[in-house]
This record gives structure tokens, C-alpha cells and sequence, in this order.
């Protein structure tokens, strides 16, 4: 495992790690949903360059193309959420619970 | 909300499906995974219910990570072996990273938590596109990558689904949440067989979908949303809430109906199989699921007068219920004697 | 085969477009026509099995049960005219097509000769019957007497499946015929063990075994008089079919698995009749006869000899008709009463002596006087028991003594003594009721005549 894979797997699982154990903020939870797409970033644009394929060079793009989508949609629901239950506690969130 | 926004998001819910099924390259399959993402959560938060926006948030929250989960197994999977192609996924860590994800896509049991709150704040129909349509996608990579997942670790999963939508259904009185563990249970069915017989996995979803799509759409036309609404329902619509008793009956898997021939068809493969344990575990553990749509039948038929409730009666509605509902019941109920064509032909 | 079943569905259309005036008339009548045709199967043929076709063929074990199904449909659907007087057309109309269902699947279920086809018409009965129980009974615990039947029969069922998915697996076919020729394996792994058991178990609850009997009192209990009738005559009778159908694939028993049924059979039939003797109940009574008039059946299915075979086919015959007849028995005076309670419909005799006659008589079959078949039945199954064990005489002794006694004490009380005081006015019996107990005891008599029709394999 060369030390730029190790960074980005790192990266990637403790922002994973950070999404489902620090349940407090929904904009916490967004942030590391996106440090997560982000980290995904890194590993699709040095694939290319490890292996010498330009031709996977526009991949990276369109994967950042929907992670910003995604996030606007999180940012969104923030909003939404922050309307209807007052503040973006995740625990605030408990209205369908069995 | 805009009537123009309804078809656009129909029109990305049907081409983010159909990207990620016919897809053959990792990066274009979780495209289509997100854009049927994104697209469907503007049908859960329609209302601008805090429920609703409550169900939108849980979905969003989950599916993103998953789907980054499924990107991140592909990426992992291309690192060491230089493959995109979603048939060749032969790394051991990004095998158990897809799986988990797929499971949480799905709901399936250690991560189902999601799911029954999910479709308990969305509306009926949304949450019959929930249970159907958005199952799909997923379930088709794991049915192109299931050569190289783990049974022990699939059976585990499906017996655990198979338990646990049983139980947790059992003391529900919500209509949405018991079909949300109802999916969990089928979901089971479906999670055991598919690495020894992914045509049967599929055949059983179609299965599934017609049959729970038949009792959303009949529950959407009694407008019940829990068990005493269905209690009254009987003077609306007599002869759909006959039919929906045979319905739910069929989705618990009873003969002669149509839900008791992918039981019989997966008990038989997993015979086949050597399995014949876990055959004997699923099948006993689907009695559990058996209880709760007993309930809802003893509800939607049954315990008609002479026991008379102090509910106010519902009467007649002059519009009869619609046909593809009436297609999709009968479909729900008498499919079992063509049971050997419709093995041929999935 | 389907000479008779497209028939049988075809009451289906007759039952929900008839005209309302005619609308009893024209199914009975339909219905006792098919009943009338179906007497063509009891013809002894040379052939082990007649009207042979793919699926489905009849031998003598079948035959007379075949025949008994389509003989009830009509006495069924005359039985419950009373009490669906005061209810709108529609809900007749459904009320008879539920009844009518049933029928395609039991036939099928007595005439096929593949396994999976079976197992899935022993399984169709159920929703029928469910609906029957639970949306035509009168009390609120009908609903846990649904809950009930449903349950122990899939709990018991699905090994059932799985074993016979198992036989598919390993042998490669499931047409009976062709299974009863494959050399059953005698090993005694823990395998055909298990396997035995699971298929065994989901008759011995269907027939039921005593200790997996629960769910039929309960059932006769709620159900209206057509689901009893049905419970008592037909679908016990799948569990006694089915014991015997499977014994004879699985070859000799071994021990574990003879003991421990053969005990719970005459215990139970003992046990049940003792019960019986302290029930307050005139249904649950009738109901727990029926447990040990069956456990005898049970007993005799698994000696699996010739003679054994024959007296529990005697036995399931003439008890599904004197069952049947005592359950009608037990609506006449539950529709006039309104009471099930034996305390409070004493004495009927005077009121409606006619009926007592017909109590009687149903009365003295069911604790098996000369000239009917019970006796003869119960005779065969005892000198089979007797030859297998000498001990059991203690036993089938005791329980045909019990069984003499309850059901004197059940005659008695309901048609002797005092007439209690609420009860002041009564209906008159009517001729519907007079021609329902008349076509129970009359094949009840006349196969006393010719009971190889019924024996099984021909005497």
C-alpha cells in the first residue's frame, strides 16, 4: 500500500468513522459526507496517473459534479430541517421513531 | 410545488434506474445511484411536514454515505487490481465494503434502521417507489457482482432480515411501517438465494414488487394509514378490501397464492444447495411475518359486524378503484398455477 | 378427474349469479348432482388406481373419501340456511362461494398423485376454511381460533415442504406411484429420522394427534355449522389420508418414531374421551370426539398392515358422517337455544321428538352399535392393535367404554329430563333440517351392506 493510497483510504474511513459515530450537528454530518467525496477525489484523480490512462482523467470531474449536487441537496435539507424542527440537532430528528 | 417538477424528476428517477442497471462501469453505475438519490427526495419532502422532512434527511443521510461507500469498495477494487468493470470485482475488502453498502441501500438487517422511518414519513406512493423502484438499482449490482460476495456472510444477513422484519413488525400498528418490515423480511428472501441463484433472486423481486404494489395502491385507495382506518374502510370499497385481505395473504406466502411460489422455488434451490437448515430457518421464521399480515387481514375483512365500532363509517365512494390496481391484485393473487412459465421465462 | 372438479368450480358462478329466489335451490341441487356422479368412483376396478392421468388418479384409499367431500358440499350449503336468513343477498352469495372453494382443493388434494400438488392443496384449504372460521363466526375468540388453526398447521406444515423438497432433491421425482416403487431407505440416520418426523408431524396436527390438538375445539367452537362440518368430515380427514399416503412411502417405521405417536394416539384417544365426559360445552364436546375417534384412525396408520389401513378407512368414513351429523345436531338446538351450553339445552325430547330420534340414532353410531360401520371399524382397528401389542386392549377397551359413556351422558342430558324453565316456546323442526339428518344416516346404514366400498383395499 503506497502512502497516497494509505492517505486516502485513511481519510476517507475516519470521515466515515465521523459520519456515523459524532451524531450531534447535521452540518457536521454534511461536512464529513463531503471530506468523504473529497477524499474519493483524490484517490480517482492519481488512479489515472498511477496507471498512465488519460482517458479516465474526466472521471474525477464528473464524480466532484455530483458530490456538489449532492451537497447542495444536503444544504437544503439543512435548511428544511433547521425550519421545521427548529435547529439542526441530529437528535432533534425523532418524530419516526418505532 | 411546481407541476413541472413532477415529470422532470419521474423522467431522472427513470434514467438514473436505468443507468445504473444497464450499466457495466463502477462510476456510471453510482451515477445512476445518485441521481436516483436526488431525485426522489424532493418526492419524500413534498409536503413540508416535519415528518417529512425528518424521512428526507434520515434517507439523504444514509444513502449518500452509502453510495460514497460503493464508490469508495470500486475505488478500492480499481487500486488493486486495475478493474472498473462491476463484474470483476475481486478484491476480499472492497467485496465486504460493497456488500455492507448495498446493505444499507437496502435496508437489510444490521442496517435496516432507516428504512421503516423512512417510509412512515413519506406519502403512500412514495413510499411504495421506496420499497420497488429503489431497491432496484442496488439489487442489480449485487446480482452482477454475486459471484464474488460471501454466502456465509449473505445467508447470515438474509436469516437475520428474515427474523427481525418478522419481529419488529409484530407490534406496529402503522400500515407504512409493517409494509417497511415486510419489505426487510422479503428482502431476506431474496438476500439468501442470490448467491447460489441470482435468477430466483430477481424473479422474487419482481414478485414482491407486484404484490406489495398491489396492497400500497389498494391501501392508497382506502387512505389507510394505520389499523383502525382499515377497520372502518369496508363500507368505501368492499370488494378491494376483500381482494386486499387474498393480497396480504399472498405476500405472506400462503397457497395458492401467488407470494408462495418464490418460497417454494428458493426453498428448493437452497435444498439443492445442502442448505437445507437454513431452508428450515427461513421458512419457520417467515411465521413470524405470517402474524402481522394476518392482523391486517383479520383488519381489512374480517372482524366486519356484527361487531360494530364506534368509528364513523366511511361511505361509498363513487369512483371505483382503479385498473392498475385491479391488474396488478389479480396478477398478486393467481399467478401460482404458471408458476413453471414464469420460471422459464425470468 | 376433472369430469367432476370443472363442475365443482363451475358452483362458483352458479353461487354468486343464480337469481336470489333460487339461490339455495339451484346450488343444492347442483351440487347433490355432482355428488351423484361421483358415487361412479367407488367402482372396484382390477387396476390399482382408476381414472389415471397425469396428475391425478384415484385408488381405494381415496375413493371413499373423494366421495364423502362431494356427498358433503350439499348437505353443507343446506346446513347453513338457517343462519344466514337474516343476512343480505351478498353476503349469501359469498358465504356459499367460500364453501364451494374449498371443494376443488380438497378433491385435489384426495385425488393427486404428485406430492408437491398435494402438499399445495392441503395447504389451499386453509384460507377458505380461515375465512370461514373467522369472518362467519359469532363470538369475538374466533379470531384467535383463526390465529390458532393457521399457525399449528403451517408451524407443522413447513418441515413438511422442506422434507418433501428434500425427497424431490435426493430421489428425483415426486409422483407417488413411482415413489412408493423406489426402495424406501432403511437406514436409521438421524436424517430419515428427522425426515419422518416432519412428515408425519403436519398430519398428525391436521388429523390431530392428542397434545397437537388444541387448535380443533377451539375451531369447531367458533366456526358456523357449515366450517364444522367441514373441519370434522373433510379436512381431519386429509390428516388421516395423509398419514397414510406417507407411511407407505417411508417403508416399516422404526421405533422412534412408531412409540412415541402410537402412545399419544391411545392416550389421547383416552385422555380425550375422559374430557368429554366433563365438557359443558355441546360443540367442544362433539369436538373432542372427534380427537378420539381420530387418534384410533392415528393408531391404525402407523401399524401399517392391510387390516389396519382398512379399519382406519372405515373409521374416517363413518366418523366424517357422524360427526357431521352431530355438529348439524348441535346447530338445531343452537339456533332454537342460542346456547351451546349443555345446562341450559336439557330436555329437548319433548319439544322436538322427532329430533330425538335423529339424536338417537346419530348417538348410538357414534358410540358404535351394531348395525353401522363404526363398529366394524373400531373392531378392525382394535384386533389390529390387539395383534401388534397385547397390552393396547387395555386401552382401546377403556376408550370404547369412555366413549360409550359420554356419549350416553350426551344423549341424555340433551334430550331427557326436565325441561328447563326459559325455555318456554320453541321453533318447530323443520323439514330442511329433517332431510339434512336423513341424508347423513342413510350412507351411514346402507354401507354397512358393502363396506369393501369403503374398506380400503378390497377385503
Amino acid at each position: 500500500m503506497s502512502p497516497l493510497h494509505l492517505s486516502f483510504c485513511s481519510a476517507f474511513v475516519l470521515s466515515g468513522l465521523g459520519l456515523a459515530f459524532h451524531r450531534t450537528h447535521l452540518v457536521s454530518a454534511l461536512l464529513c459526507l463531503e471530506s468523504m467525496m473529497l477524499s474519493m477525489f483524490v484517490g480517482l484523480t492519481m488512479w489515472p496517473i498511477e496507471n498512465q490512462t488519460p482517458s479516465f482523467t474526466m472521471v474525477p470531474i464528473i464524480m466532484l459534479t455530483f458530490s456538489a449536487c449532492e451537497a447542495g441537496t444536503g444544504l437544503a435539507i439543512l435548511v428544511a430541517s433547521t425550519r421545521t424542527h427548529g435547529s439542526d440537532h441530529l437528535h432533534n430528528l425523532s418524530l419516526l421513531q418505532c | 410545488m411546481n407541476p413541472h417538477t413532477t415529470p422532470v424528476l419521474a423522467i431522472s428517477l427513470a434514467l438514473g434506474t436505468t443507468i445504473t442497471i444497464s450499466s457495466n462501469h463502477w462510476v456510471l453505475a453510482w451515477t445512476g445511484l445518485e441521481i436516483n438519490t436526488l431525485a426522489i427526495i424532493p418526492l419524500i419532502s413534498k409536503s413540508h411536514h416535519p415528518r417529512a422532512v425528518e424521512a428526507a434527511t434520515k434517507y439523504f443521510l444514509t444513502q449518500a454515505a452509502a453510495s460514497a461507500l460503493v464508490l469508495f469498495s470500486s475505488i478500492t477494487n480499481a487500486w488493486a487490481t486495475g478493474q472498473w468493470d462491476i463484474t470483476q470485482l475481486n478484491h476480499p475488502t472492497s467485496c465486504l465494503l460493497l456488500t455492507a453498502a448495498i446493505a444499507i441501500k437496502l435496508g437489510l438487517v444490521p442496517f435496516h434502521f432507516w428504512f421503516p422511518e423512512v417510509l412512515q414519513g413519506s406519502p403512500l406512493m412514495t413510499a411504495l417507489l421506496l420499497s420497488t423502484l429503489m431497491k432496484f438499482p442496488p439489487l442489480t449490482l449485487l446480482l452482477m457482482t454475486s459471484k464474488s460476495l460471501n454466502p456465509t456472510l449473505l445467508t447470515a444477513m438474509a436469516l437475520a432480515s428474515a427474523a427481525l422484519g418478522g419481529w419488529m413488525g409484530l407490534n406496529q400498528t402503522q400500515t407504512r411501517k409493517i409494509l417497511a418490515f415486510s419489505s426487510i423480511s422479503h428482502l431476506g428472501w431474496i438476500a439468501i438465494i442470490l448467491v447460489y441463484n441470482p435468477k430466483l433472486a430477481l424473479l422474487t423481486f419482481y414478485l414482491y414488487t407486484i404484490m406489495t404494489s398491489a396492497v400500497f395502491m389498494a391501501l392508497n385507495k382506502i387512505k389507510a394509514l394505520n389499523l383502525s382506518t382499515i377497520l372502518t374502510s369496508w363500507t368505501k370499497t368492499p370488494m378491494l378490501n376483500a381482494t386486499l385481505m387474498l393480497m396480504l395473504l399472498s405476500l405472506a406466502g400462503l397457497p395458492p397464492l401467488t407470494g408462495f411460489m418464490p418460497k417454494w422455488l428458493i426453498i428448493q434451490e437452497l435444498i439443492k444447495q445442502e442448505m437445507t437448515p437454513a431452508a428450515m430457518a427461513i421458512a419457520m421464521l417467515s411465521l413470524l411475518s405470517l402474524f402481522f399480515y394476518l392482523r391486517l387481514a383479520y383488519h381489512s375483512t374480517i372482524t366486519l359486524p356484527p361487531n360494530s365500532s364506534n368509528h364513523m363509517k366511511q361511505w361509498y365512494t363513487s369512483k371505483p378503484p382503479s385498473t392498475p390496481t385491479a391488474i396488478l391484485a389479480s396478477l398478486s393473487i393467481l399467478l401460482l398455477p404458471l408458476s413453471p412459465m414464469i420460471h422459464a421465462i425470468v | 378427474m376433472l369430469k367432476i372438479i370443472l363442475p365443482t368450480v363451475m358452483v362458483l358462478p352458479t353461487a354468486l349469479l343464480s337469481p336470489p329466489k333460487f339461490l339455495w335451490t339451484s346450488t343444492t341441487t347442483y351440487s347433490l348432482l355432482i355428488a351423484t356422479l361421483s358415487l361412479q368412483w367407488l367402482i372396484p376396478t382390477y387396476y390399482p388406481r382408476k381414472f389415471l392421468s397425469n396428475w391425478t388418479g384415484i385408488d381405494q384409499i381415496s375413493s371413499p373419501l373423494l366421495v364423502l367431500s362431494c356427498w358433503l358440499l350439499p348437505l353443507m350449503i343446506m346446513a347453513s340456511q338457517n343462519h344466514l336468513q337474516q343476512e343480505p343477498l351478498s353476503r349469501k352469495r359469498v358465504f356459499i362461494s367460500t364453501l364451494i372453494a374449498v371443494q376443488p382443493f380438497i378433491l385435489l388434494a384426495f385425488s393427486t398423485t404428485e406430492l408437491a400438488l398435494f402438499y399445495i392443496a392441503f395447504e389451499a384449504t386453509l384460507i377458505p376454511t380461515l375465512i370461514l372460521i373467522t369472518r362467519w363466526g359469532n363470538q369475538p375468540e374466533r379470531l384467535s381460533a383463526g390465529t390458532y388453526l393457521l399457525f399449528y398447521t403451517l408451524m407443522s406444515s413447513l418441515p413438511l415442504l422442506i422434507t418433501i423438497m428434500h425427497l424431490y432433491v435426493k430421489i428425483g421425482t415426486l409422483h407417488l406411484p413411482t415413489l412408493e416403487l423406489t426402495h424406501p431407505t432403511l437406514s436409521t440416520s438421524w436424517t430419515s429420522v428427522l425426515s419422518g418426523l416432519a412428515l408425519l408431524t403436519a398430519f398428525m396436527v391436521k388429523a390431530p394427534l392428542y397434545g397437537l390438538h388444541l387448535w380443533l375445539p377451539k375451531a369447531h367452537v367458533e366456526a358456523p355449522i357449515a366450517g364444522s362440518m367441514l373441519l370434522a368430515a373433510l379436512l381431519l380427514k386429509l390428516g388421516g389420508y395423509g398419514i397414510m399416503r406417507v407411511t407407505l412411502l417411508m417403508g416399516p417405521l422404526s421405533n422412534l418414531l412408531h412409540y412415541p405417536f402410537l402412545t399419544l394416539a391411545l392416550w389421547g384417544a383416552l385422555m380425550t374421551s375422559s374430557i368429554c365426559l366433563r365438557q359443558t360445552d355441546l360443540k367442544s364436546l362433539i369436538a373432542y370426539s372427534s380427537v378420539s375417534h381420530m387418534g384410533l384412525v392415528i393408531a391404525a396408520g402407523m401399524i401399517q398392515t392391510h387390516w389396519s389401513f382398512s379399519g382406519a378407512m372405515i373409521l374416517m368414513i363413518s366418523h366424517g358422517l357422524t360427526s357431521s351429523m352431530l355438529f348439524c345436531l348441535a346447530n338445531t338446538n343452537y339456533e332454537r337455544t342460542h346456547s351451546r351450553i349443555l345446562l341450559l339445552t336439557r330436555g329437548l325430547q319433548p319439544l322436538l321428538p322427532l329430533m330425538a330420534t335423529w339424536w338417537l340414532l346419530a348417538n348410538l353410531a357414534n358410540m358404535s352399535l351394531p348395525p353401522t360401520t363404526n363398529l366394524m371399524a373400531e373392531l378392525t382397528i382394535m384386533v389390529t392393535l390387539f395383534n401388534w401389542s397385547a397390552l393396547t386392549i387395555i386401552l382401546t377397551g377403556t376408550a370404547t367404554l369412555l366413549t360409550a359413556s359420554y356419549t350416553l351422558f350426551m344423549l341424555l342430558v340433551t334430550q331427557r329430563g326436565q325441561i328447563p324453565s326459559h325455555i318456554t316456546s320453541i321453533q318447530n323442526s323443520t323439514t330442511r333440517e329433517h332431510l339434512l339428518m336423513t341424508l347423513h344416516i342413510i350412507p351411514m346404514l346402507l354401507l354397512i351392506l358393502k363396506p369393501e366400498l369403503i374398506s380400503g383395499t378390497p377385503l
